[in-house]
């Protein structure tokens, strides 16, 4: 059953089914389309992509100064686009981004996409990026959303809470819906910053059946209701976005409060990527709004059960095109879900280079070392791992109380076995670790020089 | 110098063709669409179907009579209805139930006269210009108008039905229809499938003919326009199917038969004559699409967003499921000259659950005596 939604008519006399004013429309009108296209197959969903990307690449040479440089020779806006020619064009990195911002606009952006607004991102990666972003984009977002929240079965009426930076001094807020133009149940939102006990207890007060909140905060969060041995049986659905989301945490959140996880890969520049299917851990790419290609080092695409860097054409953004950006996410491609839909399918997403962790030769590798479990072992209430050379790796830590020689020697046996390498592991203890920007939380940093990316497919 | 006006490219990529894409309004956007004004209405309305659909019978009840309150609520202060909201002691202020509404006398065409003497309600200007209901049997013709807002809903359902159906976008349909005003021989609409959904993804020919029209000509336009749908009446499909064994007959993707009944020995020559799929489509002059099959063949399914079908007995109550019983059927959007709770003259009695999964009811409808 698909969840029911009450929309406000615009109409008089006209409660049901709706007409809704025009600004909602525009975004029901973009999920209709979208609740088709999920089901046509992969070709027909590629070729219409490949349609859009010819648009916006004719667009993106014609009036952007960037892309009437970087493509000189590289692309001919006479000869219609294929994905030979789409494959060959050279990957945007953010670097450029940054040192291109004037020249990634358009200098002629067409009037009818709404107004033009700036998009940061929140620059957990330590380098924030800004791009122009248009109101169709963000009604395409809204729409990508809202497809989420129906894969997902959710029932509008129920309340949201949402635990997330607040803006100015505000602790918490309160709305009256969570979703424009459906009337649903209140959305409550508390500051990320408060303390954990703070926030169980304002969970406890709103009863919310919807959490939505960062991966990091979910763990501390799951973590201290273990401690105190509560559930929150209130709680239907525990939805997290923004962060890195591993198996350990999909577990604890099922084993603490009895639900899955459902998470959701999006960008504050790219807007969604990737939504968690229906009855799945896996994700189906948003394919209506980006073409996402999952690369191996030589520049080809990743077979499924491979990983590979991410790299993303926004379909839409004619203000500031990003053709072909590599975001910097690393990701598993994943097999056909059997579902019936022809989008396509991300296993995991894993994470940025900056956290890969790299051995001595500069081979990098996923540091799956159970960032958790070592608490088990040492009374560590909060780790980051940050490596600075690449043999030597600092453990940051806040402990409920002072670690002993014996568990430190543990501890860097456990490490060194995870890391399946024998680093100089060394340890500093700290009150508190402080977040990016964003209030993302990054367990693992490496601060070895990052690779420089790899070239284009040369064919 | 004249100044040359800016035109927007075409683009050079192949777009496949697509039902539901919004003929985009936005420069440099092909897919997905961003559609006017009147297509985002559109795209909008049919959105919340492709939910509702899905939904369970006691939450499209309850939506149901959300807009039934506003039919009760909106006639309140013309006497005619008064009268008769009284006489069911239906407080418009109070919510509307199903136990309420039933106490509302049912309509025949006969007690439509003091309607038509009436005259239409005025309604808010956002309703559109309303339009005269067009009777397929000659024999009774109340003079009743519906707003043009009824017609967009009922596009709107058969729009639903085309997806249904996984209809090809890019076929030509021909159309048989009783109401067509031209003479024999004419032709109409050759504007794609349905005017009232032109602003959505470009569609192949329709072309309409006069139900007078003789079976050799509809086979003739048939083979003509390479048509791989055919929409007719009962009656005519059976014509059609007369010539079957001396005629080599074109062949169909879908037959989609409309009118008030299609019979399994009709249904089951049609698929063989025209190596097609065959699905009926139930619709009334009052409020035009009433039900229409799925997939699945037989599973009639009530269009609950835009009609509200009951069967009741002698009692004029509520039949209990398998028990046949007389339909009723109420235009959920005409507030310009509502006819609650008509009685069709059909029978029917209520099917078991589809096993497509939706919650749509499902309707058997049924020749024999009434409950």
């Amino acid at each position: 059953m698909l969840p029911a939604a009450e929309f406000p008519s615009a109409v008089k006399g006209i409660a049901w089914p709706a007409i809704p004013p025009p600004a909602q429309a525009a975004i029901f009108a973009l999920c209709a389309q979208l609740e088709v296209s999920q089901w046509w197959p992969a070709d027909k969903i590629a070729a219409m992509q490949l349609a859009q990307a010819d648009t916006l690449l004719q667009h993106a040479f014609a009036t952007v100064p960037f892309y009437a440089t970087r493509l000189q020779r590289r692309y001919d806006p006479r000869r219609p686009l294929d994905w030979a020619r789409f494959r060959r064009l050279p990957i945007l990195t953010r670097g450029d981004i940054q040192s291109e911002f004037e020249a990634l606009h358009s200098r002629r952006m067409p009037d009818d996409h709404g107004q033009v607004k700036i998009a940061r991102t929140s620059g957990s990666t330590g380098s924030p990026i800004a791009v122009l972003e248009t109101g169709f984009m963000r009604a395409l977002f809204a729409a990508m959303h809202l497809r989420g929240f129906v894969w997902q079965r959710m029932n509008f009426a129920a309340a949201v809470a949402s635990i997330r930076v607040l803006h100015g001094d505000a602790r918490e807020e309160t709305e009256s819906g969570w979703v424009g133009g459906i009337r649903t149940g209140p959305a409550y939102a508390m500051d990320v910053r408060t303390t954990i006990d703070e926030q169980i207890r304002w969970l406890e007060q709103h009863r919310p059946a919807y959490l939505m909140t960062l991966p990091s905060n979910l763990r501390a969060c799951l973590k201290r209701l273990s401690a105190v041995n509560k559930r929150l049986e209130f709680l239907e659905q525990v939805h997290t976005y923004g962060e890195i989301v591993d198996d350990e945490l999909r577990a604890a959140c099922h084993r603490v409060l009895g639900l899955p996880l459902i998470d959701t890969y999006s960008a504050n520049e790219l807007g969604v990527l990737a939504l968690q299917a229906p009855g799945s851990q896996e994700f189906h790419t948003a394919d209506e709004t980006h073409i996402i290609e999952v690369l191996d080092d030589n520049g080809e695409p990743c077979e499924p059960g491979t990983i590979g860097r991410v790299v993303v054409t926004p379909l839409h953004n004619l203000a500031s095109p990003l053709i072909r950006y590599a975001n910097g996410d690393y990701a598993e491609v994943g097999e056909p879900l059997g579902d019936g839909r022809g989008l396509g399918v991300l296993r995991r997403i894993i994470g940025r280079t900056r956290n890969m962790a790299v051995r001595p030769g500069g081979e990098r590798f996923w540091p799956a070392y159970g960032g958790p479990s070592i608490s088990r072992i040492a009374p560590l209430q909060q780790v980051q791992l940050i490596q600075h050379t690449e043999t030597t790796i600092e453990v940051r830590a806040v402990v409920a109380e002072p670690v002993t020689q014996a568990q430190e020697t543990e501890l860097v046996a456990f490490l060194q076995n995870r890391l399946a390498y024998p680093y100089t592991i060394s340890f500093t203890y700290v009150d508190a670790i402080e977040r990016g920007h964003g209030q993302k939380y990054e367990e693992f940093i490496c601060r070895v020089d990052e690779p420089a990316p790899a070239a284009a497919n040369p064919r | 110098m004249t100044k040359k006006k800016s035109r927007r490219k075409p683009t050079r990529t192949r777009v496949p063709a697509e039902l539901f894409r919004a003929r985009s309004e936005s420069s440099n956007v092909v897919w997905p669409g961003s559609g006017s004004a009147n297509t985002n209405v559109v795209l909008a309305f049919l959105y919340q179907l492709q939910l509702s659909q899905w939904w369970p019978w006691a939450e499209l009840e309850r939506a149901t009579f959300r807009q039934l309150h506003e039919i009760v609520a909106f006639t309140a202060d013309t006497p005619l209805y008064r009268e008769r909201l009284d006489r069911a002691g239906i407080d418009p202020g109070v919510a509307l139930t199903p136990a309420s509404w039933q106490q509302l006398a049912p309509l025949r065409v006969h007690d439509l006269e003091p309607f038509v003497r009436h005259g239409p309600i005025a309604v808010p200007t956002s309703h559109g210009p309303d339009a005269p209901i067009v009777w397929r049997d000659g024999s009774r013709k109340p003079a009743l108008r519906r707003p043009a807002i009824t017609a967009f809903f009922d596009a709107a359902v058969r729009m639903r039905e085309l997806q249904w159906h996984g209809r090809d976008p890019g076929g030509a349909v021909v159309r048989v229809d009783a109401t067509h005003p031209g003479a024999p021989g004419s032709v109409a609409g050759r504007d794609g499938w349905d005017t009232a959904l032109g602003c959505l993804g470009a569609t192949a020919n329709r072309v309409v003919l006069a139900q007078t029209e003789s079976p050799t000509a509809i086979l003739a336009a048939l083979r003509r326009t390479g048509a791989d749908v055919l929409e007719c009446s009962s009656a005519v499909l059976a014509t059609l199917v007369a010539l079957a064994p001396q005629t080599k007959m074109p062949p169909l993707r879908l037959v989609r038969v409309h009118g008030e009944t299609l019979d399994d020995a009709l249904r089951a020559a049609a698929a063989t004559a025209f190596g097609a799929r065959v699905r009926f489509h139930l619709a009334h002059a009052l409020t035009g699409a009433v039900a229409f099959e799925c997939g699945e063949p037989g599973a009639l399914h009530v269009q609950a967003e835009h009609v509200y079908v009951e069967l009741v007995d002698a009692q004029d109550l509520a039949v209990s499921p398998g028990v046949t019983g007389r339909l009723l059927v109420t235009d959920l959007h005409n507030l310009r000259q509502p006819v609650p709770r008509f009685d069709t003259g059909w029978s029917a009695r209520w099917g078991t659950p589809c096993a497509c999964g939706r919650g749509l009811p499902v309707l058997e409808l049924s020749p024999g005596p009434t409950a």
